[in-house]
């Protein structure tokens, strides 16, 4: 029932805008190509980070999951990526839950990652702005 | 002005170099608790912004490792948090956070947060500041002791004291109280100006040597001014001046320099008169041994209406256990030195 409910609350954050360029502007005090390099660098370390995610998640080992899950929110949060940051929040959920349900755990993860596509897809669009 | 940014997650820790280095401040990054706590004993890190959540070390008991710190000064410490939520507020505030700084940040929240930073640590190198001029100037003066450490305390217990009575609950309030605090170590200052030969002479004064030595109060208290007329905010200026010029003053028109009577006399030298007195009386001199608190109380009462205000006799009498127990305090603390001292040179 509960993979139900945290599907819904996730299904608007696909429509939303895969980064909110005016925060991370702010956050880097106007300076783009400063803002280039972060999500360049973020992006590589991201690629890495979500095949060692998936990986865990196959393997069970969901303290490693939500160790990751919570590094990639952090960052995520930082350049601005807001539904990355939220989705991989629910991953973090979802692995640190007391009693441990992998349907849920599997749906948060393929939600994430559909998300982590859309994020490849739109950074080098932004990268040639700068 | 450095600082030091504790953050495992590499990007916001490029992203708030970033900022920091643009507002003008030099920024060491440490990756974890361990490598920043080793940072902050180097003593060269008077500001810290620590990420809560980290491997190791979390920068909830770095805070608390610094503030267990007895040494060197104040560390401000910005709670970088994605908690957010009174429980959490409470759980950083007691391990010693002075600030919270939500993530993800902004620019404009952590500028603030700086500001409000700097501004404390500029207030209190201004305290420590003031203290060592103090101290500097009665560094001649040798024989004093730790006047100055008492003198402060005897003030604040004399002000605080005031503070609770109908007729100063509207001058005398916490600031009053600290500001007598900060600046009653001053009073003395214009001791710089009187020769070494009156100063340090061990025998009695002539009447002329001690007219010389009168004019301490003159010296400190226009020094003060001029200090005073170039920063007209700064209340606690004025504070110092009025205490340096007038502790000698008398309610009933026989001190010095001036001959000030009653309630002409600035309040705050009328109670740094009083706390002045007090720890001559109690202190040892090369010419008198230290007397005891009944003796300098009774000495004080007698000149209730002559040389003290009797609101301020009155204090003192409400507080006389707080007395007694500074002038212990640092009695204890002497003692304690010799003997450390004496057990040295036999080993
Ligand atoms: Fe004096
Ligand atoms: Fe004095």
């Amino acid at each position: 029932m509960s993979t139900v409910t945290s599907n819904t609350t996730l299904t608007p954050l696909t429509s939303a805008q895969v980064l909110d360029l005016p925060q991370l502007l702010e956050r880097c005090l106007g300076d783009l190509a400063f803002a280039e390099r972060c999500l360049v660098k973020f992006q590589q370390r991201l690629q890495a980070d979500v095949e060692q995610l998936q990986e865990s998640v196959n393997a069970g080992d969901t303290f490693e999951v939500a160790r990751i899950a919570h590094l990639i929110k952090g960052s995520a949060a930082t350049v601005a990526a807001m539904p990355l940051a939220e989705t991989a929040n629910a991953v973090e959920a979802a692995a640190r839950q007391e009693v441990s349900c992998d349907a849920e755990l599997v749906t948060a993860t393929e939600v994430f990652v559909k998300e982590v596509k859309r994020f490849m897809d739109v950074v080098p669009m932004f990268s040639t702005i700068g | 002005m450095r600082i030091l940014v504790v953050e495992d997650d590499w990007i916001t820790a490029q992203m708030l170099t970033h900022a920091l280095e643009a507002f003008g401040y030099s920024v060491t990054v440490a990756e974890d608790g361990d490598e920043a706590y080793q940072y902050v004993r180097s003593g060269e890190f008077r500001l810290v912004v620590t990420d809560w959540e980290m491997p190791g070390m979390s920068g909830l008991e770095l805070c608390q490792r610094i503030r267990s710190r007895s040494s060197g000064g104040y560390v401000y410490v910005i709670l970088l948090t994605s908690y957010t939520g009174v429980e959490n507020v409470v759980r950083g505030l007691d391990a010693g956070a002075d600030e919270y700084l939500t993530k993800p940040f902004t620019t404009e929240e952590l500028a603030m947060r700086l500001r409000v930073g700097e501004r404390i640590l500029s207030l209190e190198s201004r305290d420590m500041t003031i203290f060592a001029l103090a101290k500097l100037a009665e560094s001649r003066d040798s024989e004093t002791g730790e006047h100055l450490e008492r003198m402060r305390e005897y003030c604040r217990i004399l002000a605080e004291e005031l503070s609770t009575h109908p007729r100063y609950r509207e001058i005398v309030d916490g600031e009053y109280v600290a500001q007598m605090y900060l600046t009653s170590p001053l009073h003395d200052i214009g001791k710089v100006g009187i020769p070494d030969s009156i100063l340090l002479k061990p025998g009695k004064l002539t009447s002329k040597e001690f007219e010389i030595m009168k004019e301490h109060a003159l010296i400190g208290g226009r020094t003060l001014q001029s200090v005073a007329e170039q920063h007209p905010e700064a209340s606690y200026l004025r504070m110092a001046r009025d205490i340096a010029l007038t502790h000698h003053e008398r309610v009933d028109g026989g001190g010095y320099p001036v001959g000030l009577r009653g309630e002409s006399i600035p309040l705050c030298g009328r109670i740094a008169a009083l706390a002045d007195v007090y720890d001559a009386l109690t202190s040892k001199r090369v010419y008198k041994d230290a007397y005891d608190h009944a003796i300098a109380k009774e000495i004080i009462l007698s000149e209730r209406h002559q040389h003290f205000d009797s609101d301020i006799v009155d204090a003192f009498i409400s507080r006389e256990e707080d007395f007694l127990s500074v002038s212990q305090r640092y009695q204890s603390e002497v003692v304690e030195s010799i003997t450390n001292e004496s057990l040295l040179t036999n080993a």
